[in-house]
C-alpha cells in the first residue's frame, strides 16, 4: 500500500520539478520538442506496414481474385453482427434481413447491377423485360418463364400480385415498403406471365421501388391473413423463406447461425457454391478471434482499431484479402434554426463548419478511416462531382461570425449579439461513441472562437422523440438509403417539416422546388444537373455540417474467388472456393 | 463526550476523552497513517488539478500584461489561447511558467492520438489525443467530488430518517423501514442508468447529477444502521433524564442520542465514499453519467476497452481507482478498529 502511495507521489515530483525548471526558461522548448517527437512516432506508426501490398493495405480485392474457371462446391462462412428480426424484408426494415434475403433467397422484378459502379442501373430479375407508357405511369413486366419456387410450385404473376396485396393491406405491419408504394392506383394480372402497374403520377424512382419488394409466392401467402403475416410464429415466411433465388434457405439456428444452400433448380446461371453459413457473431472481438482462428472465411466489420492494426499480424496478412468501401451514407451536424436565432443565419452555420478540421479529425481520431463528404448523395455519384467541403480555416470563420454581429460585446469572452449569448447543447445518441468524439473536439474548438457548447448525451429513444419535435439545438446523425439514387425530398423538401426527417427546420424555395422538378425528371443528365444545383445550394446555405462517410469494411480468405466489393454488399452466386481455409 | 457508553479502555491518561481515544488507537496503525496520507494527497491533487494540468499557463506575461493563475481564473481574452499555441506565437518578451503537465483535460492534441507514454504525454493519450495525466489528475476531482457529496447526501438521508424511525417508533418506524426495504430493494445500477438516462445533463452538472442520484439511492445501509444504534441508546438512563428535564425531541436527539451512536456511521460512511467512486467509474465505463468532455476515470477505462493495444489507458485509470477505493476501505476499516472497544488490545 505505502509503496503504491510513494509511487504516486513520485509521479507528481516529477511533474513539479519538470515546471520547475522550465519557468525560468520560459518554457519555450520543451513542448514544441515533444510535439515533434510524437510526429516523429505518428510516422513511424503509419511506416509499419512497409513491404506489404498496397492494394491489400488500401483495403482492394485483387482483381486476380476473378480470374480462373469457377469450381462447383463447397461452403463459405461469413460472420454477419446481428441476429435480424427475420429474413421477410417486406415485415422488418432490417439491414442483414434485406441483404442476406433479398436477391439471394428471394428475388425482385428488377435488380440494382452491383458490379456497374457508381450508378447501379437497375436491370431485371424476375421480369425479364418491361414497358413503360409514355407518360410514365404504366409499368408492364414481363417475367421469366419457367420459374420455379424453392418447394417445387411454379412462379407467376399471381405471385407478384399477391405480394403487392399484402404491401398494400393496410393491416400488415410494412409501412417501411408500403410508403414507396402510396402513388400506385393498381396493380394486376395481364396474363400467366404479365403484371402491369398503373401509378396516379410519374415518378423517377420506381423502378428502384420495384427492387425492395422480394417476390414471395402466392400459395404461402394467400393461406395467410394480415395479422397471420405479421406474426412471427404464424408466419413461415419469417423464418424459413421460400423464394426463387439462387440459394435456398435450410436452416436458422437461433442466435448460431443462418444457413444457405445452393439451388439446383435456378431458372438463370447458377450458383458455383454448395452452402453459405452466416454465423451471427454480436461481439467485435469475438468475430476477430474467428478470423484469427480461421473459423470463418469472412471477417465482418472489423472495428478501426483492428483494421489498422492487423497488419502486424501474420494470419491476417498470409490468410486473407482486405476490402474496405464507403457507401452511400454519411454524418452530419444538423443546426436546428427553429431552436436558435444564431443558427438562422448562414454565415454562422459556415463558420461553425470551418472552425472545426473536419479532414484532420478523419485522419487522427478516425484513424484515416473517414471520407470527408460535403455532398448529400452518394459520394461516387455524378451528383457529388466538384463538392468539396469548405477548408478549416479559423481566421475566416471568426471573420464570419464578426460579421454577422456575433461579437463579444461584454467582454466575459463568448460572443454575443442582442443580448444573445452564443451558447448552444449538441445532443448525441448515448450509444455513440464516435458522436461523442466529435463533440469534445467540437467543444474545444469552439470555446477558443468564443463560443460555448455543451455535449449531451441522450438515450436513442429520447433522441429521435426531440429530433422529430425539433427540441434540440444542433445534433449529430447518420443518413444511409436504399441505394444509389436517393430522394432528398423527406430530408431536405420545406413539406418535411412536420412528419418528414427535415429536423433541423430548413426551408429554401429553390430547394423545393429543385427537389420537385428531379422527382419528374427521367432524364438522367438533366436529373443530375439538378441535383447538382441542389448540390451547390446547400453548399453555399450549410444547414448541416457535413461531416465524413464510414467505410465498410471485411476480410475474405484468400480461398475465396470470384469476390467483387459492391455497394449491395456481396453477391454469393458470384463466389467459388479454391482450396482450404 | 460521553464516554461511559464503552467500557474504560486501557488507558495512560484517565481523563482523555473517547474521541482522543479513538484518534491515538487510530493514528497507532502505520497503514492508517499511510492510508489518510494519500487520501490527503488525492485531495490535494483533486483541488489543485489546474496548477497540475492545465491548458493555460500559471503565470504569463503576454503583450505586456501579466497574467496570475490564468489556469485557475480563465480571464477571457486568454479564451482563444492554450498551452501549445501560445509556445508557437509567444514574441520575444513574453514567457510563461507552464504546469508540469501543458495540457488541460479536453485539450485535443491530434499530432499525437493513442501515443504510449512518452516524453510529450508521461502517460500516454487517449483515442482523442487527450493527455491520459491530465485526464486521470482532473478526474480525481470528479471522483472525489462524486465520491464526498454524494456520501454527504446519504449521511443526510439516512441519519434523519433512522433517527426519526428509532425515536418515534411506532408507526414512523414501520412506514420508514418499508421505505428502506423497498429503496434498498431496487437494483442500484440498473436504476442509476435509467435516471442518468431520462435526465440528460451536461458539464458538471452532470458530476452534480451524478452525486445525488448515487445519494439517492445509497442511503439505505446508513438509516437502518442509524435506527439501530439509536435503539441501543434511547433506553439510557441520560436520556430519560433528558426527557425529564423537558428538552425538546430535536434537542433530545441532536445534542444527546446523535452523539453517541455516529461513530458507527462514520466508518459506513468511509466505506460509502469508496463505493460510490466505483459506481461512478462503472457508470462512466458503461457510458452514462458523466458527459464525455469531463475528466472521469471510468471514461478512460471504457476508451480503453475499445483500444485493447493502449494498455496505458487501462493501467493508469484503473490504478487510480484502486487506489482510491483501497484507501478509502483501509481507513474507514482503521476507523471501526478504533471505535469498536471489543477489538481494543
Amino acid at each position: 500500500m505505502r509503496a503504491i502511495a510513494i509511487v504516486l507521489s513520485l509521479i507528481l515530483l516529477c511533474g513539479c520539478t519538470r515546471g520547475k525548471k522550465k519557468a525560468p526558461e520560459g518554457a519555450a522548448k520543451t513542448p514544441a520538442g515533444e510535439t515533434s517527437a510524437n510526429e516523429a512516432a505518428a510516422d513511424g506508426k503509419a511506416k509499419g506496414g512497409e513491404g506489404l501490398d498496397p492494394a491489400w493495405l488500401a483495403g482492394d480485392l485483387p482483381k486476380t481474385l476473378l480470374e480462373g474457371t469457377p469450381k462447383r462446391g463447397g461452403e463459405v462462412t461469413v460472420q454477419i453482427w446481428s441476429e435480424p428480426p427475420s429474413l421477410n424484408s417486406l415485415r422488418h426494415s432490417d439491414w442483414i434481413a434485406s441483404h442476406v434475403a433479398n436477391h439471394q433467397i428471394y428475388e425482385a422484378l428488377v435488380a440494382m447491377d452491383p458490379y456497374d459502379a457508381p450508378a447501379h442501373p437497375i436491370v431485371g430479375e424476375l421480369a425479364e423485360r418491361w414497358d413503360v407508357s409514355d407518360d410514365k405511369r404504366v409499368y408492364t413486366f414481363h417475367l421469366h418463364e419457367g420459374v420455379t419456387w424453392h418447394d417445387g410450385k411454379p412462379f407467376g404473376s399471381k405471385d407478384v400480385v399477391a405480394t403487392f396485396d399484402k404491401i398494400l393491406d393496410e393491416d400488415t405491419l410494412s409501412v417501411h415498403t408500403r410508403s414507396y408504394f402510396e402513388l400506385l392506383d393498381k396493380h394486376e394480372a395481364v396474363d400467366a406471365h404479365t403484371v402491369r402497374f398503373t401509378w396516379k403520377k410519374p415518378y423517377f424512382m420506381t423502378l428502384d421501388a420495384f427492387e425492395m419488394v422480394p417476390i414471395m409466392p402466392a400459395h404461402v401467402l394467400e393461406k395467410m391473413s394480415a395479422t397471420e403475416f405479421n406474426e412471427a410464429a404464424t408466419n413461415p415466411l419469417n423464418r424459413r423463406p421460400v423464394g426463387t433465388g439462387p440459394f435456398k434457405f435450410v436452416e436458422w439456428e437461433a442466435s448460431q447461425k443462418i444457413v444457405l444452400a445452393r439451388n439446383d433448380a435456378y431458372w438463370g446461371k447458377k450458383a458455383h457454391l454448395d452452402r453459405v453459413v452466416f454465423r451471427i457473431v454480436r461481439d467485435d472481438t469475438v468475430r476477430k478471434q474467428m478470423a484469427q482462428r480461421l473459423d470463418v472465411d469472412v471477417w465482418t466489420r472489423p472495428s478501426d482499431d483492428d483494421w489498422v492494426k492487423m497488419k502486424d499480424e501474420r494470419v491476417f496478412v498470409e490468410k486473407f484479402n482486405r476490402s474496405l468501401i464507403y457507401d452511400h451514407s454519411y454524418a452530419w451536424i444538423g443546426w436546428n434554426q427553429a431552436a436558435k436565432p444564431f443558427f438562422a443565419d448562414k454565415r454562422v452555420r459556415r463558420a461553425l463548419g470551418q472552425l472545426v478540421n473536419r479532414k484532420r479529425i478523419a485522419e487522427t481520431m478516425f484513424f484515416g478511416l473517414r471520407k470527408p463528404t460535403e455532398c448529400h448523395f452518394y459520394w461516387a455519384s455524378r451528383e457529388c462531382e466538384g463538392l468539396e467541403q469548405f477548408p478549416y480555416d479559423r481566421k475566416a470563420a471568426e471573420q464570419l461570425l464578426t460579421e454577422a454581429g456575433w461579437v463579444d460585446s461584454d467582454g466575459d469572452g463568448i460572443r454575443d449579439k442582442d443580448g444573445v449569448p452564443f451558447r448552444f447543447t449538441f445532443m448525441v445518441p448515448a450509444s455513440s461513441v464516435n458522436s461523442a468524439k466529435m463533440g469534445t473536439k467540437m467543444k474545444e474548438d469552439y470555446h477558443r472562437a468564443g463560443i460555448e457548447m455543451d455535449i449531451q448525451k441522450v438515450e436513442w429513444t429520447v433522441f429521435t422523440k426531440r429530433l422529430r419535435k425539433h427540441e434540440f439545438d444542433a445534433c449529430t446523425l447518420m443518413w444511409g438509403s436504399s441505394g444509389p439514387r436517393a430522394d432528398p425530398v423527406q430530408i431536405w423538401h420545406s413539406n418535411a417539416l412536420e412528419g418528414g426527417s427535415n429536423y433541423i427546420s430548413f426551408r429554401s424555395d429553390r430547394a423545393d422546388q429543385l427537389i420537385e422538378q428531379a422527382a419528374v425528371e427521367f432524364d438522367v443528365d438533366k436529373r443530375t444537373e439538378l441535383y447538382r444545383e441542389f448540390g451547390r445550394l446547400l453548399k453555399d446555405e450549410q444547414p448541416y455540417t457535413m461531416l465524413f462517410v464510414s467505410p465498410r469494411k471485411a476480410l475474405l480468405h484468400k480461398r475465396i474467388r470470384g469476390a467483387r466489393e459492391s455497394l449491395m454488399w456481396w453477391r454469393f452466386r458470384d463466389w467459388w472456393v479454391d482450396g482450404e481455409r | 463526550m460521553n464516554a461511559h457508553l464503552f467500557p474504560q479502555p486501557v488507558a495512560r491518561n484517565r481523563s482523555e476523552s473517547y474521541w482522543a481515544i479513538v484518534r491515538r488507537q487510530f493514528w497507532k496503525r502505520r497503514l492508517n497513517r499511510a492510508a489518510c496520507a494519500v487520501i490527503a494527497l488525492l485531495f490535494a491533487v483533486g483541488l489543485l488539478a489546474d496548477f497540475v494540468a492545465s491548458d493555460l499557463p500559471i503565470l504569463l506575461s503576454l503583450e505586456g500584461e501579466t497574467y496570475v493563475f490564468p489556469n485557475l481564473l480563465r480571464p477571457p481574452e486568454l479564451r482563444r489561447w492554450d498551452n501549445t499555441l501560445l509556445l508557437e506565437e509567444m514574441g520575444e518578451n513574453d514567457w510563461a511558467v507552464m504546469p508540469p503537465v501543458p495540457w488541460g483535460y479536453n485539450s485535443h492534441d491530434l499530432s499525437s492520438v493513442l501515443s504510449p507514454p512518452g516524453p510529450g504525454h508521461v502517460l500516454g493519450t487517449d483515442s482523442e489525443g487527450r493527455d491520459v495525466l491530465s485526464r486521470v489528475v482532473h478526474g480525481t476531482r470528479v471522483s472525489l467530488a462524486v465520491g464526498v457529496l454524494s456520501v454527504v447526501v446519504v449521511v443526510l438521508i439516512g441519519v434523519v430518517l433512522g433517527s426519526v424511525a428509532a425515536y418515534f417508533g411506532g408507526a414512523f418506524d414501520l412506514l420508514l423501514m418499508r421505505l428502506v426495504e423497498v429503496v434498498h430493494a431496487l437494483p442500484t445500477i440498473l436504476l442509476l442508468v435509467t435516471i442518468l438516462s431520462v435526465v440528460m445533463l451536461s458539464g458538471w452538472a452532470s458530476v452534480v447529477g451524478m452525486m445525488l442520484v448515487i445519494g439517492l439511492v445509497g442511503w439505505t445501509g446508513v438509516a437502518r444502521l442509524t435506527r439501530g444504534e439509536i435503539l441501543k441508546v434511547k433506553t439510557m438512563e441520560y436520556v430519560e433524564a433528558a426527557r425529564a428535564l423537558g428538552y425538546s425531541h430535536l434537542r433530545i436527539v441532536a445534542r444527546h442520542i446523535l452523539p453517541n451512536s455516529i461513530s458507527p456511521v462514520l466508518v459506513s460512511a468511509t466505506f460509502a465514499m469508496a463505493a460510490a467512486i466505483l459506481i461512478e467509474s462503472a457508470l462512466s465505463f458503461l457510458g452514462f453519467g458523466i458527459s464525455p468532455d469531463m475528466a472521469s476515470w471510468g471514461g478512460l477505462l471504457s476508451d480503453g476497452r475499445k483500444h485493447a493495444d493502449a494498455w496505458w489507458l487501462a493501467v493508469f485509470p484503473g490504478a487510480a481507482i484502486f487506489v482510491t477505493v483501497t484507501v478509502y476501505n483501509m481507513a474507514g476499516e482503521g476507523l471501526r478498529d478504533a471505535i469498536d472497544p471489543r477489538l481494543k488490545v
